[in-house]
């Protein structure tokens, strides 16, 4: 059984998979570079994730607030107005939405970050949409949220 | 100090040797045809976050005599080599001005 981060990432990966812009060009993490002319692309990562003790005892319950990156590449002249397309494509498949398990909590959108990039033949920008969600498991089981 | 003499400069960028022909249009209009060398390697545009992409910068390196005018960025000036059209969004002139890159975009 994987960590639940990871449960949530593999759920928020299928539920981006197919939308209008972006089509199947989401990955759950991005190590090697999006290709030159690829359409928009978005990449799933955890941003970071904090823990805190909710019980006393051996074993305690731990409440984990996770942030997710969704990360959005686009190669275009016309970048900002597609990264705002992918945006709201991506706001309304995650918003409030229950990543897979019943028992995490709704993904609510805590930050978005553009930057363009003029280097290269066409201009570029991309995008970081932080997700943040959260849930409880036990110490010592991260698998199983409670 | 230039290293090249005029001559030198002249024959490096003949079409016989490295350079190709374009066509410069300045933006308040009128083309001027002129040669230089063209270059478009790779490059890796870095993302904001944890992913990156992949591009390549088309360059073309010309004598800064044979440009029409001094060759400015923003200028909405462009290049026209192989049929493709460049804006020139950047000008990186040599140290001692005789040669000018020209980092192009589409």
């Amino acid at each position: 059984m994987s960590h639940v981060r990871q449960q949530i990432r593999a759920a928020v990966v299928a539920r981006l998979t197919g939308l209008a812009t972006t089509g199947t060009r989401v990955s759950a993490s991005r190590v090697h570079p999006v290709a030159r002319g690829a359409g928009p692309t978005l990449a799933v990562y955890t941003l970071d994730e904090e823990s805190e003790r909710m019980s006393i005892g051996a074993d305690p319950e731990m409440d984990r607030t996770l942030t997710l990156g969704v990360e959005v590449l686009v190669q275009s002249a016309e970048f900002d107005d597609q990264m705002d397309d992918v945006c709201a494509e991506v706001e309304a498949r995650l918003g409030g939405w229950r990543p897979g398990d019943p028992k995490v909590r709704e993904l609510v959108l805590v930050s978005t970050e553009i930057q363009p990039h003029g280097e290269g033949e066409v201009t570029a920008g991309s995008c970081v949409m932080g997700w943040q969600t959260s849930y409880v498991t036990l110490a010592s089981d991260p698998t199983i949220s409670l | 100090m230039a290293v090249e003499s005029a001559g030198d400069l002249a024959s490096f960028f003949g079409p016989a040797e490295f350079a190709v022909g374009a066509i410069y249009s300045l933006a308040r209009g009128g083309d001027t045809a002129i040669t230089g060398i063209f270059d478009a390697g790779y490059t890796r545009i870095a993302g904001i976050g944890q992913a990156a992409m992949t591009s390549v910068q088309p360059t073309f390196t010309v004598r800064t005599s044979d440009l029409p005018a001094p060759a400015r960025q923003d200028s909405g000036d462009t290049v026209r080599i192989s049929g493709v059209r460049y804006k020139v969004v950047e000008v990186q002139p040599s140290d001692d001005g005789a040669v000018s890159t020209l980092i192009l975009s589409r």
